[in-house]
Protein backbone atom coordinates (compact mmCIF):
# COMPACT_ATOMS: atom_id res chain seq x y z
CA UNK A 1 0.00 0.00 0.00
CA UNK A 2 1.51 3.40 -0.55
CA UNK A 3 0.67 6.16 1.44
CA UNK A 4 -2.83 7.16 -0.10
CA UNK A 5 -4.12 3.77 0.50
CA UNK A 6 -2.61 3.82 4.11
CA UNK A 7 -4.36 7.53 4.05
CA UNK A 8 -7.34 5.65 3.66
CA UNK A 9 -7.66 3.20 5.86
CA UNK A 10 -6.44 5.13 9.00
CA UNK A 11 -9.62 5.96 10.17
CA UNK A 12 -10.48 2.06 10.27
CA UNK A 13 -7.44 1.58 12.35
CA UNK A 14 -8.24 4.19 14.72
CA UNK A 15 -11.31 2.15 15.18
CA UNK A 16 -10.04 -0.85 15.14
CA UNK A 17 -12.28 -1.91 12.20
CA UNK A 18 -9.36 -3.47 9.98
CA UNK A 19 -8.45 -7.71 9.43
CA UNK A 20 -5.33 -8.37 11.42
CA UNK A 21 -3.11 -8.44 8.62
CA UNK A 22 -4.40 -5.13 6.87
CA UNK A 23 -3.81 -3.78 10.73
CA UNK A 24 -0.12 -5.21 10.72
CA UNK A 25 0.60 -4.06 7.17
CA UNK A 26 -0.61 -0.14 8.18
CA UNK A 27 1.59 -0.42 11.56
CA UNK A 28 4.43 -1.57 9.46
CA UNK A 29 3.93 1.44 7.27
CA UNK A 30 3.85 3.84 10.34
CA UNK A 31 6.48 2.98 11.75
CA UNK A 32 8.60 4.25 8.75
CA UNK A 33 6.81 6.71 7.40
CA UNK A 34 6.94 10.12 9.16
CA UNK A 35 3.86 11.63 7.11
CA UNK A 36 1.12 9.20 7.64
CA UNK A 37 1.84 9.35 11.52
CA UNK A 38 0.97 12.84 11.29
CA UNK A 39 -1.98 12.11 9.42
CA UNK A 40 -2.88 9.45 11.90
CA UNK A 41 -2.76 12.09 14.26
CA UNK A 42 -4.94 14.82 12.61
CA UNK A 43 -7.55 12.07 12.70
CA UNK A 44 -6.95 11.12 15.92
CA UNK A 45 -7.35 14.54 16.70
CA UNK A 46 -10.64 15.00 14.91
CA UNK A 47 -12.32 12.20 16.04
CA UNK A 48 -11.49 13.07 20.05
CA UNK A 49 -13.16 16.24 19.24
CA UNK A 50 -16.04 14.45 17.87
CA UNK A 51 -16.00 12.58 20.97
CA UNK A 52 -16.09 15.77 23.02
CA UNK A 53 -19.73 16.81 21.99
CA UNK A 54 -21.89 16.57 24.79
CA UNK A 55 -24.43 13.62 24.14
CA UNK A 56 -28.09 15.04 25.05
CA UNK A 57 -29.05 11.52 27.58
CA UNK A 58 -32.60 11.37 28.48
CA UNK A 59 -34.40 14.18 30.85
CA UNK A 60 -36.50 12.44 34.15
CA UNK A 61 -39.50 14.48 32.24
CA UNK A 62 -38.77 12.54 29.18
CA UNK A 63 -38.41 9.04 30.64
CA UNK A 64 -42.42 10.06 32.47
CA UNK A 65 -43.66 11.13 29.53
CA UNK A 66 -43.17 8.00 27.92
CA UNK A 67 -44.35 6.24 30.19
CA UNK A 68 -47.50 8.28 30.78
CA UNK A 69 -48.00 8.04 27.14
CA UNK A 70 -47.02 4.42 26.90
CA UNK A 71 -49.32 3.53 29.97
CA UNK A 72 -52.46 5.17 27.81
CA UNK A 73 -51.32 3.99 24.23
CA UNK A 74 -51.95 0.13 26.15
CA UNK A 75 -55.36 0.95 27.78
CA UNK A 76 -56.99 2.80 25.02
CA UNK A 77 -57.32 -0.04 21.70
CA UNK A 78 -58.23 -3.10 23.91
CA UNK A 79 -60.09 -1.38 26.94
CA UNK A 80 -62.55 0.14 23.67
CA UNK A 81 -61.98 -1.10 20.67
CA UNK A 82 -62.12 -4.82 20.49
CA UNK A 83 -64.46 -5.84 23.45
CA UNK A 84 -66.91 -2.86 22.09
CA UNK A 85 -66.74 -4.39 18.67
CA UNK A 86 -67.65 -7.89 19.78
CA UNK A 87 -69.91 -6.78 22.20
CA UNK A 88 -71.60 -4.94 18.78
CA UNK A 89 -71.46 -8.24 16.87
CA UNK A 90 -73.33 -10.07 19.96
CA UNK A 91 -75.63 -7.54 20.08
CA UNK A 92 -76.59 -7.73 16.95
CA UNK A 93 -76.74 -10.98 16.40
CA UNK A 94 -79.14 -11.32 19.51
CA UNK A 95 -81.15 -8.73 18.29
CA UNK A 96 -81.42 -10.15 15.59
CA UNK A 97 -82.15 -13.61 16.63
CA UNK A 98 -84.99 -12.21 19.35
CA UNK A 99 -86.58 -10.11 16.52
CA UNK A 100 -87.35 -13.51 14.69
CA UNK A 101 -88.17 -15.50 17.58
CA UNK A 102 -90.95 -12.52 18.92
CA UNK A 103 -92.43 -12.24 15.02
CA UNK A 104 -95.31 -14.52 14.89
CA UNK A 105 -96.12 -17.07 11.92
CA UNK A 106 -94.69 -18.56 9.29
CA UNK A 107 -92.38 -22.28 9.41
CA UNK A 108 -89.60 -21.06 8.15
CA UNK A 109 -89.12 -18.27 11.22
CA UNK A 110 -87.59 -21.13 13.40
CA UNK A 111 -85.24 -22.49 10.75
CA UNK A 112 -83.82 -18.67 10.23
CA UNK A 113 -83.17 -18.66 13.87
CA UNK A 114 -81.29 -21.49 13.62
CA UNK A 115 -79.36 -20.68 11.37
CA UNK A 116 -78.40 -17.32 12.69
CA UNK A 117 -77.12 -19.08 15.88
CA UNK A 118 -75.12 -21.08 13.93
CA UNK A 119 -73.46 -18.81 12.12
CA UNK A 120 -72.86 -17.06 15.04
CA UNK A 121 -72.19 -20.18 17.43
CA UNK A 122 -68.75 -18.96 18.34
CA UNK A 123 -69.69 -15.72 19.01
CA UNK A 124 -72.42 -16.92 21.40
CA UNK A 125 -70.13 -19.72 23.16
CA UNK A 126 -66.96 -17.31 23.47
CA UNK A 127 -68.41 -13.83 23.85
CA UNK A 128 -68.26 -13.90 27.76
CA UNK A 129 -64.57 -15.32 27.93
CA UNK A 130 -63.01 -13.03 24.50
CA UNK A 131 -64.65 -10.00 25.83
CA UNK A 132 -63.12 -10.11 29.11
CA UNK A 133 -59.92 -11.47 27.60
CA UNK A 134 -57.83 -8.33 26.91
CA UNK A 135 -59.13 -6.69 29.86
CA UNK A 136 -57.47 -9.73 32.48
CA UNK A 137 -54.09 -9.18 30.39
CA UNK A 138 -54.08 -5.12 30.09
CA UNK A 139 -55.02 -6.03 34.27
CA UNK A 140 -52.06 -7.87 34.82
CA UNK A 141 -49.81 -5.62 32.86
CA UNK A 142 -51.06 -2.03 34.39
CA UNK A 143 -50.71 -4.03 38.02
CA UNK A 144 -47.37 -5.19 37.09
CA UNK A 145 -46.29 -1.46 36.17
CA UNK A 146 -47.54 0.16 39.10
CA UNK A 147 -45.68 -2.94 41.63
CA UNK A 148 -42.47 -1.56 39.95
CA UNK A 149 -43.28 2.43 39.90
CA UNK B 1 -32.14 -23.81 7.04
CA UNK B 2 -31.51 -22.14 10.37
CA UNK B 3 -34.97 -22.67 12.17
CA UNK B 4 -36.65 -20.07 14.32
CA UNK B 5 -36.13 -21.90 17.50
CA UNK B 6 -32.55 -22.11 16.95
CA UNK B 7 -32.25 -18.37 16.26
CA UNK B 8 -33.87 -18.07 19.36
CA UNK B 9 -31.69 -19.78 21.24
CA UNK B 10 -28.99 -17.96 19.82
CA UNK B 11 -30.35 -14.58 21.34
CA UNK B 12 -30.03 -16.26 24.39
CA UNK B 13 -26.60 -14.69 24.02
CA UNK B 14 -27.86 -11.68 23.59
CA UNK B 15 -28.87 -10.12 26.43
CA UNK B 16 -31.17 -7.43 24.73
CA UNK B 17 -32.51 -10.20 22.02
CA UNK B 18 -33.37 -12.14 25.29
CA UNK B 19 -35.28 -9.20 26.35
CA UNK B 20 -36.91 -8.62 23.32
CA UNK B 21 -38.01 -12.53 23.18
CA UNK B 22 -39.29 -12.00 26.89
CA UNK B 23 -41.14 -8.64 25.76
CA UNK B 24 -43.20 -10.98 22.63
CA UNK B 25 -44.19 -13.21 25.02
CA UNK B 26 -46.18 -10.33 27.17
CA UNK B 27 -43.51 -8.95 30.01
CA UNK B 28 -43.45 -5.48 30.49
CA UNK B 29 -40.97 -5.07 32.90
CA UNK B 30 -38.29 -6.14 29.84
CA UNK B 31 -39.73 -3.37 27.72
CA UNK B 32 -38.76 -1.01 30.08
CA UNK B 33 -35.54 -2.41 31.05
CA UNK B 34 -34.95 -2.23 27.01
CA UNK B 35 -36.12 1.74 27.06
CA UNK B 36 -33.66 2.28 30.37
CA UNK B 37 -30.62 0.62 28.13
CA UNK B 38 -31.37 2.09 25.28
CA UNK B 39 -33.58 5.29 24.98
CA UNK B 40 -30.34 7.25 25.77
CA UNK B 41 -27.88 6.52 23.31
CA UNK B 42 -30.47 6.00 21.13
CA UNK B 43 -31.10 10.24 22.27
CA UNK B 44 -27.61 10.70 21.09
CA UNK B 45 -27.47 9.44 17.15
CA UNK B 46 -31.43 11.05 17.08
CA UNK B 47 -30.76 14.21 18.09
CA UNK B 48 -27.50 14.62 15.93
CA UNK B 49 -29.79 13.67 13.13
CA UNK B 50 -32.60 16.21 14.10
CA UNK B 51 -30.58 18.91 15.60
CA UNK B 52 -33.72 19.21 18.11
CA UNK B 53 -34.38 18.19 21.28
CA UNK B 54 -38.53 18.17 20.98
CA UNK B 55 -38.27 16.48 17.48
CA UNK B 56 -35.75 13.82 18.99
CA UNK B 57 -37.79 13.35 22.05
CA UNK B 58 -41.16 12.61 19.86
CA UNK B 59 -38.94 10.19 17.13
CA UNK B 60 -37.35 8.37 20.24
CA UNK B 61 -40.49 7.87 21.57
CA UNK B 62 -42.14 6.96 18.53
CA UNK B 63 -39.12 4.15 17.56
CA UNK B 64 -39.92 2.34 20.96
CA UNK B 65 -43.90 2.76 20.67
CA UNK B 66 -42.92 1.05 17.06
CA UNK B 67 -41.06 -1.60 19.01
CA UNK B 68 -43.65 -2.42 21.30
CA UNK B 69 -46.22 -2.78 18.35
CA UNK B 70 -43.85 -5.16 16.45
CA UNK B 71 -43.49 -7.28 19.60
CA UNK B 72 -44.99 -10.30 18.39
CA UNK B 73 -43.77 -10.16 15.01
CA UNK B 74 -40.31 -9.92 16.63
CA UNK B 75 -37.55 -12.74 15.27
CA UNK B 76 -33.85 -12.92 16.03
CA UNK B 77 -32.56 -12.29 12.45
CA UNK B 78 -29.61 -9.61 14.13
CA UNK B 79 -28.70 -8.22 17.13
CA UNK B 80 -31.86 -5.57 18.69
CA UNK B 81 -29.47 -2.90 18.34
CA UNK B 82 -29.17 -3.33 14.78
CA UNK B 83 -33.41 -3.81 14.35
CA UNK B 84 -33.27 -0.40 16.84
CA UNK B 85 -31.65 1.70 15.01
CA UNK B 86 -33.05 0.69 11.37
CA UNK B 87 -36.40 1.69 13.19
CA UNK B 88 -34.66 4.83 14.31
CA UNK B 89 -33.01 5.53 10.93
CA UNK B 90 -36.08 4.83 9.29
CA UNK B 91 -37.98 6.88 11.17
CA UNK B 92 -35.23 9.89 11.48
CA UNK B 93 -36.09 9.68 7.40
CA UNK B 94 -39.49 10.10 7.60
CA UNK B 95 -39.29 13.09 9.58
CA UNK B 96 -37.25 14.57 7.58
CA UNK B 97 -39.17 13.77 4.66
CA UNK B 98 -41.84 15.48 5.80
CA UNK B 99 -39.68 18.45 6.58
CA UNK B 100 -41.65 18.75 10.23
CA UNK B 101 -37.91 19.06 12.03
CA UNK B 102 -36.81 21.79 10.14
CA UNK B 103 -39.86 24.24 11.11
CA UNK B 104 -39.14 23.52 14.45
CA UNK B 105 -35.07 23.98 13.99
CA UNK B 106 -36.00 27.48 13.31
CA UNK B 107 -38.33 28.45 16.17
CA UNK B 108 -35.66 26.76 18.17
CA UNK B 109 -32.66 29.01 16.86
CA UNK B 110 -34.92 31.90 17.34
CA UNK B 111 -35.37 31.35 20.61
CA UNK B 112 -31.40 30.42 21.20
CA UNK B 113 -30.92 33.77 19.50
CA UNK B 114 -32.28 35.83 22.49
CA UNK B 115 -30.18 33.92 25.22
CA UNK B 116 -27.72 36.41 26.75
CA UNK B 117 -23.85 35.62 25.75
CA UNK B 118 -21.65 33.86 28.00
CA UNK B 119 -19.60 35.49 30.94
CA UNK B 120 -17.87 32.92 32.95
CA UNK B 121 -15.03 30.03 32.11
CA UNK B 122 -17.50 27.41 31.75
CA UNK B 123 -20.44 29.18 29.92
CA UNK B 124 -17.07 29.73 27.71
CA UNK B 125 -16.32 26.54 27.06
CA UNK B 126 -20.10 25.18 26.13
CA UNK B 127 -20.40 28.47 23.90
CA UNK B 128 -16.61 26.77 22.43
CA UNK B 129 -18.74 23.56 22.06
CA UNK B 130 -21.78 24.87 20.35
CA UNK B 131 -19.95 26.34 18.01
CA UNK B 132 -17.52 23.20 17.20
CA UNK B 133 -21.48 21.85 16.80
CA UNK B 134 -22.95 24.00 14.86
CA UNK B 135 -19.53 23.71 12.30
CA UNK B 136 -19.91 19.71 12.54
CA UNK B 137 -23.23 20.45 11.38
CA UNK B 138 -22.42 22.40 8.63
CA UNK B 139 -19.97 19.65 7.22
CA UNK B 140 -22.40 16.79 7.52
CA UNK B 141 -25.03 18.66 5.93
CA UNK B 142 -22.82 18.93 2.94
CA UNK B 143 -21.75 15.08 2.86
CA UNK B 144 -23.95 12.57 0.99
CA UNK B 145 -27.11 11.03 2.93
CA UNK B 146 -25.16 7.45 3.44
CA UNK B 147 -21.96 9.36 4.79
CA UNK B 148 -23.93 11.87 7.02
CA UNK B 149 -26.15 8.23 8.43
CA UNK B 150 -23.12 6.22 8.55
CA UNK B 151 -21.15 8.96 10.95
CA UNK B 152 -24.01 9.12 12.73
CA UNK B 153 -24.44 5.70 13.47
CA UNK B 154 -20.84 4.92 14.58
CA UNK B 155 -20.04 7.97 16.24
CA UNK B 156 -22.90 8.85 18.13
CA UNK B 157 -25.28 6.03 18.23
CA UNK B 158 -21.92 3.80 19.16
CA UNK B 159 -22.47 1.13 16.67
CA UNK B 160 -20.15 -1.11 14.80
CA UNK B 161 -19.12 -0.97 10.99
CA UNK B 162 -21.12 -4.35 10.38
CA UNK B 163 -23.61 -3.02 12.47
CA UNK B 164 -24.19 -0.18 10.50
CA UNK B 165 -24.10 -1.61 7.16
CA UNK B 166 -26.79 -4.08 8.38
CA UNK B 167 -29.02 -1.00 9.00
CA UNK B 168 -28.12 1.09 6.12
CA UNK B 169 -27.69 -1.77 3.54
CA UNK B 170 -24.22 -1.24 2.66
CA UNK B 171 -20.88 -3.72 2.79
CA UNK B 172 -18.33 -3.69 5.80
CA UNK B 173 -16.08 -1.91 2.74
CA UNK B 174 -18.26 0.62 2.04
CA UNK B 175 -19.32 1.95 5.09
CA UNK B 176 -15.45 1.98 6.06
CA UNK B 177 -14.93 4.24 3.06
CA UNK B 178 -17.73 6.15 4.10
CA UNK B 179 -16.68 6.78 7.13
CA UNK B 180 -13.36 7.53 6.20
CA UNK B 181 -14.77 10.21 3.68
CA UNK B 182 -17.01 11.91 6.50
CA UNK B 183 -14.35 12.07 9.01
CA UNK B 184 -11.56 13.56 6.33
CA UNK B 185 -14.33 16.06 5.27
CA UNK B 186 -14.59 16.90 9.17
CA UNK B 187 -10.88 16.87 9.65
CA UNK B 188 -11.16 19.81 7.27
CA UNK B 189 -13.72 21.70 8.64
CA UNK B 190 -12.79 21.37 12.19
CA UNK B 191 -8.87 21.41 12.16
CA UNK B 192 -8.42 23.67 9.52
CA UNK B 193 -11.40 25.89 9.47
CA UNK B 194 -10.29 28.05 6.38
CA UNK B 195 -10.52 24.64 4.01
CA UNK B 196 -14.08 24.38 4.62
CA UNK B 197 -15.78 26.14 2.13
CA UNK B 198 -13.69 23.29 0.18
CA UNK B 199 -16.07 20.72 1.92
Amino acid sequence: MNCQDIKEELVAYLDDELDPDTRAEIEAHLESCAACRAEREAYTATLQAVGKLAAPGLTPDFKRRFFRDFDDAQRRPPWILRPLTLAGAGLAAGALVLVLLLVPGQPARQAKVDAVIASHLELFEDYEAISNLDVLEDFEFIQAMDDEV
Amino acid sequence: VFHQDERDHEAMTDSDAELMLRVREGDQAAFRKLFTSHAGPLMGFVDRFTRNRAVSEEIVQEVFFKVYRARKKYQVKAKFTTWLYTIATRTCYNELRRGVHKRKVASLDQREAREPPARDASAQEQLEGKRTQERLDHILDGLPENQRTAFLLVRFGGRSYSEAGEILGLTHSAVKSALFRATDAIRRGLLDPQTEGSV
